[in-house]
């Protein structure tokens, strides 16, 4: 008999607001995370938007003097990444009221965590010197330099691991701490693994979810690169805009979400507040392309298909779906006919919606934070719309929810993640 | 005991002492190490001049068309190359009786550094190009409004795809039409372990059959050693042979020699290998990870993740200390981590009476990082199959009590091995594998 799993914390760091009452209060206003880079001057970039997180200090929710193995936590040297996890994860630790608990000992963490930001100008300054047009660099002079300090060590704090192994540290979790790293279903795949890891009892309580900052520099002009984006440089707000027929690409965004996954059992003898149950994990591979969906959305299909019998509900319970919905051609078509093939007739009736609409695409954060509004839905019973629907798309043929908010009444919902490369991956979550 | 019998049925390397799980055994067999002169770039006269590099690699041979190569990082051609291998290995090549909805792939990747060849390119074109005001603007030094002008023409349109990290796997996916789970576990040096142990629990709760499981990874970079030997990680003695470097638990080591590689194994349920009648290497029978849960930057002074994990992985099998008879070691020739790997060792096998020979194949491959521990397991299941420990070497005066394998390879009858695993952000993991009875 599995166990039952409970959500019984939530915290967010989103360009629509820190905290999970800003986070919701953007999403049922349908307001638009996206604006253009303000980080850096991207005048000269063929992308020059994207969706930051604004107004965020990691002192507003650590002591900044705290030390972490030997680590001022509030200094600048952990990047927004890592400061972004830092923040959610404290935010739903108090949410689930477990500060000081005990639990901690032998608890588990499973992060879906890109590598934090590369440090262009830090890299120009180390590499410019030796830099030349034949060879690329002299790497023998640069391997001579003296001043790789400063490049050694943002390189180090870059590392996927270092989110996770942070937490871990903060929070005395001596348990399995796990990085994965799927793309965009990274943090979406990470909250699946940590239910099976309660499920099966392998841990009574579990950090889960994900965090990303794809935003620098080299991230934007490296998707540009790819003509994934979005170019639609005048307009930021309405740049991501899922199903709709206009749409061009999507809107890199950023942030972090974090939930405690607690044994069911465990949660109420505590008597913790349950925001909601995650009952289905469903996952599998397109094994077709690197960058393209399968054009029939096999691997979509499948796992949607196995999240629905892992949670042993059928289609037509499900009240609500949040999309991976990226705003790119490709995916908004293959995700629609996935929704058509996985749910069949029921598809039509079940409204469904992209807050990349509004957030963007956080990557690797993007699976946790579409959880947190899902496990907002619920409570609320309203359903954040997809944003920037104008002209509708023939082969986009469901609700979407376009535009406002929608009171709705609803138990069950799925949330989708399809991973660049084609892992995609489902969860689904009921209301407690 | 997994609720699902676990075996090995294929293995596939590509490592600096062959690129053949065979000719990696054979090297570990002879101790022929692999630390030799730097050859991906001109390092004559900068420390450290050598690292293991992988030799002869030719990624046409394990069936990876150059079209596609071009647009993967080493790391993942090495990972392609692996478990190709390991497909073939397993007899998996058009057998009727795999559905690909249960293959999967499960991959430990480490970070992937950027390209200064290519970098420098960019950088260099810019150094060239005439001001503009993005300079003032931002107050920096850095003129990012110049960049996007110039770079994007400097540097190869799809450079992205060979850094992001989870495209290994979808590589491998896609080689072999596995349409079952997917994931990429990046764990520092231990991402290995936790991929094939994640692997097994797949196959165990049924989500798959079959599991191409291991790790890949390619930091014999310029970037790459920059980073450790800054960290003061890396070894830079250059008053010995480049093959003496590297020395596991001797009291001469002095920092690990830079390595790359990949290990994949096909672990596959014993159900499953039975109906398609496929040949057994070994069985996995356990598995634990724990974490520190106190230091990031530095191992725990005692090991005691190191602990917890290979008593959980015993624990799991039933195995006890008596039962194992080779135990492979992470120590990586960094003084401060081998103490802390020896402690959390000596501390699993406190217990007086028979302990496992030690044994740690980072003295001939050098350090290959989130692929360190799939080679090990390859290295694992040979060594069960030949009944021979491969000798660590370099070790004169150990720093542990540990009962090393030392001077030439020995013979034993090996019913199981365990293979650990330890690295920075404390984590900590083990397998236990076992020779296969019916």
């Amino acid at each position: 008999m599995k166990r039952r799993v409970a959500i019984t914390g939530l915290g967010v760091v989103s360009p629509l607001g820190n905290g999970l009452e800003r986070y919701w209060c953007s999403l049922a206003h349908g307001r638009s995370g996206v604006g253009r880079i303000s980080r850096y001057d991207a005048s000269g970039f063929p992308v020059q938007i994207a969706a930051e997180v604004r107004g965020f200090a990691l002192s507003d929710y650590l002591d900044p003097q705290e030390h972490c193995s030997g680590h001022e936590l509030g200094s600048t040297t952990l990047d927004l990444r890592t400061q972004y996890s830092l923040a959610a994860a404290e935010m739903a630790i108090r949410d689930a009221g477990l500060e000081e608990s005990e639990a901690w000992r032998d608890a588990s963490v499973y992060f879906g965590a890109g590598e934090g930001e590369n440090d262009v100008e830090l890299l120009s300054r180390l590499v410019t010197p030796y830099a030349s047009q034949d060879d690329g660099c002299d790497v023998a002079g640069l391997l001579r330099c003296g001043d790789g300090w400063a490049f050694a060590l943002h390189d180090h704090l870059m590392e996927p691991t270092i989110p996770a192994s942070l937490l871990a540290a903060r929070y005395g979790i001596g348990g399995e701490v796990t990085t994965c790293l799927t793309a965009c279903a990274a943090s979406a795949q990470a909250i699946g693994e940590a239910m099976r890891r309660i499920q099966s009892g392998e841990c009574d309580l579990a950090l889960a979810g994900g965090a990303h900052a794809m935003t620098a520099p080299l991230d934007v002009l490296g998707f540009a690169m790819l003509s994934a984006l979005s170019s639609r440089n005048g307009a930021p707000s309405r740049a991501s805009r899922p199903f709709d027929r206009d749409r061009d690409g999507f809107v890199l965004g950023e942030g972090a979400g974090v939930v405690v996954l607690e044994d069911w059992k465990h949660a109420r003898r505590r008597g913790a507040p349950i925001h909601a149950e995650v009952v289905g994990y469903g996952t599998a591979s397109d094994a077709y392309r690197v960058t393209d969906m399968h054009p029939d959305a096999r691997g979509a299909i499948r796992a949607i298909v196995h999240a629905l019998e892992d949670a042993a509900v059928a289609p037509a319970d499900v009240g609500y779906v949040n999309a991976h919905g990226t705003s790119t051609v490709e995916n908004d078509r293959a995700e629609t006919l996935a929704l058509h093939r996985a749910l069949g007739d029921a598809a039509r009736a079940i409204p469904v919606s992209s807050t990349k609409s509004m957030t963007g695409h956080g990557v690797a954060a993007a699976g946790a934070l579409e959880l947190i509004a899902v496990v907002l839905a619920l409570h609320e019973q309203v359903l954040p719309p997809t944003i920037n629907q104008e002209t509708s798309d023939p082969e986009c043929d469901l609700d979407y929810v376009p535009n406002r908010a929608r009171a709705h009444a609803f138990d069950l919902a799925i949330s989708n993640s399809f991973g660049f490369g084609g892992q995609n991956v489902a969860l689904v979550v009921r209301r407690a | 005991m997994y609720s699902r019998r676990i075996v090995l049925t294929g293995l596939g390397a590509i490592t600096p002492v062959g690129c053949s799980p065979r000719e990696f055994w054979q090297s570990l067999d002879e101790r022929r190490s692999g630390v030799a002169s730097v050859r991906a770039f001109r390092a004559d006269d900068v420390r450290p001049s050598y690292a293991a590099e992988v030799k002869d690699f030719r990624p046409e041979s394990d069936g990876l068309p150059r079209k596609k190569a071009k647009v993967m990082g080493r790391h993942a051609q090495f990972a392609y190359a692996a478990a190709r291998q390991a497909y073939e290995d397993a007899g998996l090549v058009d057998c009727p009786a795999l559905d690909r909805k249960r293959l999967g792939v499960v991959l430990g990747i480490g970070m992937l550094n950027a390209d200064v060849i290519e970098l420098g390119r960019a950088f260099h074109a810019m150094a060239c190009a005439p001001e503009t005001n993005g300079v003032e603007e931002n107050g920096g030094s850095f003129d990012h409004v110049k960049f996007g002008r110039v770079c994007p023409s400097q540097l190869f349109p799809l450079w992205l795809l060979r850094h992001i990290p989870n495209l290994a796997a979808a590589h491998v996916s896609i080689g072999v039409d596995a349409q079952g789970p997917s994931n990429t576990i990046t764990t520092g040096c231990v991402s290995a372990a936790n991929a094939i142990g994640e692997a097994a629990r797949i196959i165990a709760r049924g989500d798959a059959d079959v599991l191409l499981a291991g790790g890949a990874d390619a930091r014999v970079s310029p970037l790459g050693m920059l980073r450790y030997r800054e960290l003061g990680w890396l070894a830079t003695r250059d008053d010995i042979e480049p093959t003496a470097v590297s020395a596991p638990f001797d009291a001469s080591a002095s920092g690990f020699v830079n390595g790359e590689g990949a290990g994949v194994v096909v672990l596959e349920a014993l159900d499953h290998a039975r109906d398609r009648g496929a040949r057994v290497y070994a069985e996995l029978v356990g598995y634990g990870a724990a974490n520190d849960g106190c230091e990031v930057f530095r191992p725990d002074p005692a090991g005691r993740a190191l602990t917890r994990a290979t008593r959980a992985c015993l624990e799991t099998c039933g195995l006890t200390q008596d039962d194992a008879d080779v135990m492979f070691a992470p120590a990586t020739s960094v003084p401060s981590f081998d103490r802390a790997v020896a402690s959390g060792l000596e501390a699993a096998f406190s217990r007086t009476g028979k302990r496992p020979v030690v044994t740690a194949t980072r003295s001939l491959v050098g350090h290959t990082h989130a692929a360190s521990v799939a080679l090990d397991c390859v290295a694992a299941v040979k060594s069960i199959e030949h009944a021979r420990i491969p000798a660590t070497i370099n070790v004169e005066h150990p720093v542990t009590n540990l009962p090393l394998a030392r001077g030439e390879s020995c013979c034993m009858d090996i019913s199981a091995a365990v293979v650990t695993a330890y690295g920075f952000g404390g984590h900590a993991a083990a397998i236990a594998l076992r020779r296969f009875f019916e």
